[in-house]
C-alpha cells in the first residue's frame, strides 16, 4: 500500500524529497562540526591567553631585569659606558617592567574567576622588582660608584638570581596546565570522532537506499519506453505501451501512445502523399521538358530579336544622319519659301495690274472693232449706191443706144456716170478689204488678247493658289521645323533605345539561354526529385500501418 | 453697136444690146418644177411672168455666184416671128462697149451651138466671145417654156 502510494507519487517530489534529505543530513553534520571547532577555538583562546601570553610576559620581564639592568650597572662598574647613558637605559627598562606588571596582575586578576590564582607564589618577588629598579635608577642618579657596587654586590644580583627562579617555577607551573587543557581537549576530540563516524555511515547509507529506489522507480519505466521506442523505430507503429502508473511517466507513455498513432496517421498521409507526389513530379518533368524545349525556341527567337534589333539600330544611327540632312534642307527650304513668296507677291501685283491693263486694251479694241463695222456698214451702203448708180448707167446707156443718134449725148453721161461709179466701187473694195483686214485682224488681237487675260487671270489665279501654297508650305515648312527636329530627337532616342534594347536583348538572350539551361539542371533536378519520390515511397513502405 | 460685157468663171462674153429690155439686179425667182438645171425660176416684170436661165449652168459651170455685180439681164427672144421676154443670170454685168459690126472677127471654129465672132481689140489679153441669143437658149425650152 505504501509502495503503491510512492509510486504514484511524482518523479519531482520524489527527487525533492531526496535532496531535501541529503540537505538536511549535511546541515546536521556541518552544525556538529561547527560546535567541535568552536569549542577547540575556545580552548585553544584560553590555553594562549591564560598560559602562553603570562608565560611569555615573564620571561620578557626575566630578560629585561637580566640584560638592561643587571648587565647595564656591570657595564657602568668596569666604566665601559657613562653614569648618563646607564641611568637612560635603566629607566627605560623600568617603564617596560611597570608596564609587564601591570599586565600580568590584569590578566591574572581576569583568570582567577576560571582557575587558581597561580601568581601568587611570585606575586611579592614580582613587584618587589619594581623597588629593586627604583633604587638602581637612584643609585645611578647620585652618581655615586660605591653605592652602585654595594647595591650590585649586596642586593642586585642576589635579586636576579630569586627573580629567575621565581619567574622559572611560574613558567613550569603554567607548562603542566597546558597539558592539563590538552588532555581535555584530546578526550572532546574522540568523543566527536565516534559521533561523527556514525553520523557518516548512516547517513550514506541512507542515502544509498533512497537513491537506488530513486533510481529505480525512474530507470524502469525508462526501460519500458525506450524498448517501445526501439520498436517504434524499426517501424511498428501499431504499437503501444502499457499504462502503468498516474505519475510524469504515464503522462509520458500516454503522450508516446498518442504520437505512435500521429505517427501512425501521418505515415499514412505521407504514403499517400508520396504516390500524389511522384505522379505529380513525373506530369512536372514531362511540363519541364515542354517548357525547355519552349525556351530553346525562344533563346532562337530571341537571337532572332537582337540580330533585328542590331539591324534597328544601325538603321536608326543612318536615318538620324539623314534626319539631320534634313533638319538642315528644312531650314533652307523655309527660307527659300519666304524669298519665294515675297516674289510670289510681287508678281502678283504685277499680274493684276497687268490684267487691269489687258481688259482696258479689249475695251478699246472692241471699240475699234464697232468703229470699223461702221465703217463697213457705210462702205456697203456706198458699194450699193455705187451698184446702182452702174446698173442705172447701163440700162442709160441701152436706152439711149436705142434712142440712135437722139441718145447719144445722154450715153456720154451715162459711161462718165458709170466710170465714177467703177471708180468708186474699186475705192470701196479697196476701204472694204482694209476694214476687212482690220476687223478680223481686230478680231484676231481680241481673241488674243482675250486668250491673253484669260491666261493672265488663270496665272494671278494660279499664283494666288501658289502664293496661298507657299504660306501654307512656309507654315507647315515652319512647323515642321521643330517637328523635323523633335523627330530627329526622338530618332536619336530611338536609336538610343534601339541600341539599349538590342542590350537588353542581349541581356535576354544569355538570360533565355541560362533559363534554359537552369531549366536542363531543372529536369536533372526533377529527376533526382523523381529518384528521391522514390525513395520515399520504399522508406515509407518500411512503415507497418494498421 | 453696143454690146454688154459679163464674165462666167472662165470667160468673158458680151450680147448685143438691141435683145436687151433692162438690166435689174439679182431678185428671188420661183423655182419651175421639173424644168432643166439652168432654168433658175420665174420671175414677176411688171405683172409678167418672165423665166430666167442661168448662164452659168447652160455653158456648163454650175450655178452663177451671187455677187452685187451679177444681175438679171432681161431681153427679147425671138421665136416663131414674135419675141417673147426671158432672163439671163450674169456675173459682171457692169460695163458696155460701143463698135462697129467690122470690128468683130470670125473665130473659125464652129461649135456645135454656133458661137459667134470674138473680138480681140477690147482687151489685149483676153478674148470676149460675143454670143447669139437664139444659139445659147435652146428653143425648144423656151417653147416649152410658154
Amino acid at each position: 500500500m505504501a509502495f503503491q502510494l510512492v509510486r504514484d507519487l511524482s518523479v519531482r517530489w520524489r527527487l525533492l524529497g531526496f535532496i531535501f534529505f541529503m540537505l538536511l543530513f549535511i546541515a546536521l553534520a556541518g552544525t556538529g562540526g561547527l560546535i567541535g571547532m568552536r569549542d577547540t577555538k575556545a580552548s585553544l583562546s584560553e590555553v594562549y591567553n591564560n598560559h602562553v601570553k603570562p608565560m611569555e610576559e615573564l620571561r620578557q620581564l626575566n630578560e629585561i631585569i637580566k640584560f638592561d639592568v643587571v648587565t647595564t650597572v656591570e657595564r657602568v662598574l668596569y666604566e665601559q659606558i657613562t653614569m648618563n647613558v646607564a641611568n637612560d637605559k635603566v629607566s627605560s627598562a623600568y617603564e617596560k617592567i611597570d608596564q609587564i606588571i601591570d599586565q600580568l596582575l590584569a590578566e591574572n586578576k581576569n583568570n582567577i574567576g576560571g582557575g587558581a590564582d597561580w601568581l601568587a607564589p611570585g606575586r611579592t618577588k614580582i613587584t618587589e622588582a619594581r623597588v629593586v629598579v627604583q633604587e638602581v635608577i637612584n643609585a645611578l642618579g647620585k652618581k655615586d660608584v660605591d653605592l652602585i657596587d654595594t647595591l650590585f654586590a649586596k642586593r642586585l644580583e642576589l635579586f636576579q638570581d630569586e627573580f629567575g627562579a621565581v619567574v622559572n617555577t611560574l613558567i613550569i607551573g603554567r607548562i603542566s596546565a597546558v597539558k592539563g587543557e590538552y588532555d581535555k581537549a584530546e578526550k572532546r576530540y574522540r568523543t566527536s570522532q565516534v559521533a561523527f563516524t556514525i553520523t557518516i555511515v548512516l547517513g550514506v547509507c541512507v542515502g544509498l537506499i533512497i537513491g537506488f529506489l530513486l533510481m529505480k522507480s525512474i530507470n524502469d519505466p525508462l526501460v519500458k519506453i525506450r524498448k517501445g521506442l526501439n520498436i517504434l523505430k524499426e517501424g511498428d507503429l501499431t504499437y503501444k505501451l502499457p499504462d502503468s502508473s498516474q505519475n510524469e511517466f504515464g503522462e509520458l507513455i500516454e503522450g508516446f501512445n498518442q504520437m505512435a498513432a500521429y505517427l501512425e496517421n501521418l505515415i499514412s498521409q505521407i504514403q499517400h502523399a508520396g504516390i500524389q507526389v511522384t505522379s505529380s513530379i513525373t506530369e512536372i518533368a514531362a511540363s519541364t521538358r515542354q517548357q525547355e524545349a519552349t525556351l530553346t525556341e525562344h533563346a532562337a527567337t530571341t537571337s532572332e530579336i537582337a540580330a533585328s534589333t542590331n539591324e534597328i539600330a544601325a538603321t536608326s544611327a543612318n536615318l538620324m544622319v539623314t534626319m539631320r540632312k534634313v533638319n538642315s534642307l528644312t531650314a533652307n527650304a523655309a527660307a527659300a519659301a519666304e524669298d519665294g513668296h515675297s516674289g510670289l507677291a510681287d508678281i502678283d501685283k504685277t499680274m493684276v495690274m497687268m490684267e487691269a491693263a489687258t481688259g482696258a486694251i479689249v475695251g478699246k479694241l472692241s471699240v475699234l472693232s464697232e468703229k470699223a463695222g461702221d465703217i463697213a456698214g457705210v462702205v456697203k451702203t456706198i458699194n450699193k449706191l455705187a451698184d446702182q448708180t452702174n446698173l442705172l448707167s447701163l440700162n442709160a446707156a441701152i436706152e439711149a443706144e436705142k434712142a440712135g443718134e437722139y441718145g447719144t449725148g445722154f450715153s456720154v453721161v451715162a459711161t462718165e456716170i458709170r466710170r465714177l461709179a467703177d471708180q468708186t466701187a474699186v475705192s470701196t473694195y479697196d476701204i472694204e478689204q482694209m476694214v476687212q483686214g482690220v476687223q478680223s485682224a481686230v478680231a484676231a488681237s481680241v481673241m488674243g488678247i482675250d486668250k491673253f487675260a484669260r491666261d493672265v487671270h488663270d496665272s494671278v489665279e494660279s499664283i494666288r493658289d501658289g502664293s496661298e501654297r507657299i504660306e501654307g508650305v512656309i507654315e507647315q515648312v515652319q512647323v515642321l521645323k521643330p517637328q523635323v527636329k523633335s523627330i530627329s530627337e526622338g530618332i536619336e532616342a530611338q536609336a538610343l533605345g534601339a541600341r539599349q534594347i538590342s542590350d537588353a536583348t542581349s541581356q535576354l538572350n544569355s538570360a533565355a539561354q541560362q533559363s534554359a539551361e537552369s531549366i536542363g539542371q531543372s529536369s536533372l533536378t526533377i529527376e533526382r526529385l523523381q529518384q528521391a519520390a522514390k525513395g520515399l515511397q520504399n522508406a515509407i513502405s518500411l512503415f507497418k500501418v494498421a | 453697136m453696143l454690146l454688154l460685157l459679163f464674165e462666167t468663171k472662165d470667160g468673158r462674153y458680151a450680147l448685143d444690146s438691141k435683145y436687151i429690155v433692162e438690166i435689174i439686179p439679182l431678185l428671188n425667182t420661183k423655182r419651175i418644177p421639173a424644168a432643166p438645171a439652168f432654168v433658175k425660176g420665174m420671175l414677176n416684170y411688171h405683172g409678167m411672168p418672165v423665166p430666167v436661165f442661168d448662164f452659168c449652168a447652160l455653158e456648163g459651170e454650175g450655178a452663177s455666184r451671187p455677187f452685187y455685180s451679177t444681175r438679171i439681164i432681161l431681153l427679147n427672144y425671138p421665136i416663131d416671128g414674135g419675141v417673147k421676154m426671158v432672163g439671163i443670170i450674169a456675173e459682171r454685168a457692169t460695163d458696155v462697149i460701143k463698135c462697129s459690126e467690122s470690128d468683130i472677127r470670125s473665130s473659125g471654129i464652129l461649135l456645135e451651138k454656133g458661137w459667134g465672132a470674138v473680138r480681140g481689140e477690147y482687151d489685149q489679153e483676153e478674148i470676149v466671145q460675143l454670143f447669139d441669143v437664139k444659139q445659147v437658149i435652146p428653143e425648144d425650152v423656151v417653147r416649152e417654156l410658154f
